[in-house]
């Protein structure tokens, strides 16, 4: 496959799981929580959903030989859907967000987060995941139970089909905590990337801002807390307590990142007495880290050329679909970049999540692209 | 052409203190350390600021223990670090640089130290 003889990662497409088929991997007393079951979610239900977020019809998703229902605009809602979609596509390797488990940091009994957490990865990996075809997933880690979570990764690690660890922005305390020493030191030791899934949690969720709007929820939720995150890793040195970690942020688009690298280059200057560990500027760290490129921001081209540059893209950024929410990206909205060199075309599209997370199987299209 | 000129008597600054002076149409700072004595230019390269006239303090720095957790301690058990009062940029005396960023520095000039004489060496005027 691939798109214009690229080798094409899709690091952030969406699976909605079937709630049956999903409980029957959960252990423990969490089953009875299950056995009842008889709403809709089996965890808080997703932040936003007073609104319509496929816009009431006007973005359908039947095209890519799903149904078209309301789950499919959610997450490919079936394991036969995958291969259809990265047909579509050109995708030879794709990583499945689990999107209801972007909520697991709202559920407040960490039992009961971490039974979740532990039922999800094995459903996924039973049922779903097929690394020989490059169907990939991140187990996700709740930051409510650090010492599980590791033991989660240690356990599902040797999986072919995990590649990477998952945790969520909207974790209460701030991913630069030590008390998230266990995840990172784990994630670390098995050579998994830790990926940084914005969701919401910001001004939507806080007491000072009550949108009524999806539109202005997601704009500025979404990014809001991938900065929170990005400004704790960083400022409490998270890369230099885990120096072979690799970090990605993910679906917050990419121009939120400039403005906060030299926000914080200036605070870091004039108060570095606060972040005695850290050995060079914030920008510099920053630099260092991984963000998906959706939702690429609309702009003009030569705008969008400087933060391109800013943020070194091509070292650092890692074309990404969020297939099938309303905002996703075609491959062609970054590949076809007219400024992009072709090496560096090559790497956004693949070869640097190729270096990133750990893919298991045989790159097909390297060498069409080498 | 460097020119040596006459600073100040050493015995002037005491140990941990330092001096301001008008030296060959720059203001300056002269510093006294455990080592001996350090010039620096009064100029922040930040916005300008009146740099050596900043409070000294020890540099504090971290590292990460075996257990993983982040220690905080002295660098050095001497307060040897100036904090631009503008907006506290930290710098080291000895080098001029600045304790976030070593490519940015304060201009440092080398002092001769004859007997009671302390001499700053500037570039030619």
């Amino acid at each position: 496959m691939g798109y214009r003889g690229m080798h094409v990662v899709d690091a952030d497409a969406h699976y909605l799981e079937e709630i049956r088929d999903f409980a029957k991997y959960l252990k423990g007393p969490s089953v009875e929580r299950f056995a009842d079951w008889s709403g809709q979610y089996h965890m808080p239900a997703l932040v936003g959903e007073q609104y319509d977020v496929m816009l009431h019809g006007r973005t359908v998703r039947g095209a890519a030989g799903g149904k078209g229902d309301q789950d499919e605009m959610l997450g490919m809602s079936s394991p036969a859907d995958i291969p259809v979609v990265m047909k579509r596509f050109g995708i030879d390797t794709i990583v499945m967000i689990p999107t209801y488990m972007l909520m697991v940091e709202f559920v407040r009994n960490a039992n009961h987060a971490m039974d979740i957490c532990n039922g999800y990865i094995d459903y996924m990996l039973d049922g779903v995941c097929a690394p020989e075809e490059g169907i990939y997933t991140l187990v996700v880690a709740a930051g409510r139970d650090p010492v599980r979570a590791a033991k989660m990764i240690d356990r599902v690690a040797g999986s072919p089909a995990v590649c990477g660890v998952e945790m969520l922005g909207s974790v209460e305390l701030p991913l630069g905590a030590e008390a998230y020493n266990p995840i990172y030191e784990a994630a670390q030791h098995h050579g998994l990337p830790i990926v940084l899934h914005a969701n919401f949690l910001g001004p939507d969720l806080s007491s000072f801002a009550k949108f009524p709007s999806f539109v202005e929820s997601h704009a500025l939720d979404m990014t809001w807390c991938n900065q929170v995150q990005l400004v704790s890793m960083v400022m409490e040195g998270v890369p230099e307590r885990f120096p072979d970690l690799k970090i990605v942020f993910q679906e917050s688009g990419i121009t939120w990142v400039a403005g906060l690298m030299y926000r914080l280059d200036t605070e870091y200057m004039r108060r570095r007495v606060e972040a005695p560990l850290l050995r060079k500027l914030p920008s510099e760290y920053i630099k260092d880290f991984y963000f998906g490129t959706q939702p690429m921001e609309d702009m003009p081209r030569k705008h969008l050329k400087m933060f391109f540059e800013m943020l070194d893209a091509e070292n650092t950024f890692i074309y990404a679909s969020d297939w099938p929410h309303f905002d996703y990206d075609e491959p062609s909205a970054v590949a076809d970049l007219p400024f992009l060199s072709d090496a560096g075309r090559r790497k956004i599209m693949g070869e640097n999540a190729l270096g990133v997370f750990r893919f298991t199987e045989k790159t097909v299209n390297l060498e069409v692209s080498a | 052409m460097a020119r040596r000129l006459w600073a100040a008597r050493a015995s002037e600054i005491g140990p941990g203190e330092r001096i301001r002076l008008e030296l060959g149409g720059l203001e300056l700072g002269i510093f006294r350390l455990s080592d001996g004595f350090f010039a620096l230019e009064d100029k922040c390269p930040h916005q300008q600021g009146p740099v050596c006239s900043g409070n000294l303090f020890r540099e504090i720095t971290a590292t990460v223990a075996e257990d993983g957790r982040v220690r905080e301690r002295y660098a050095r058990d001497e307060a040897d670090v100036v904090a631009c009062p503008m907006h506290g940029w930290e710098f080291e005396i000895r080098t001029g640089e600045c304790l976030a960023n070593r490519r940015r520095k304060v201009q440092r000039f080398p002092v001769e130290v004859d007997g009671e004489d302390l001499y700053v060496i500037l570039p030619g005027g």
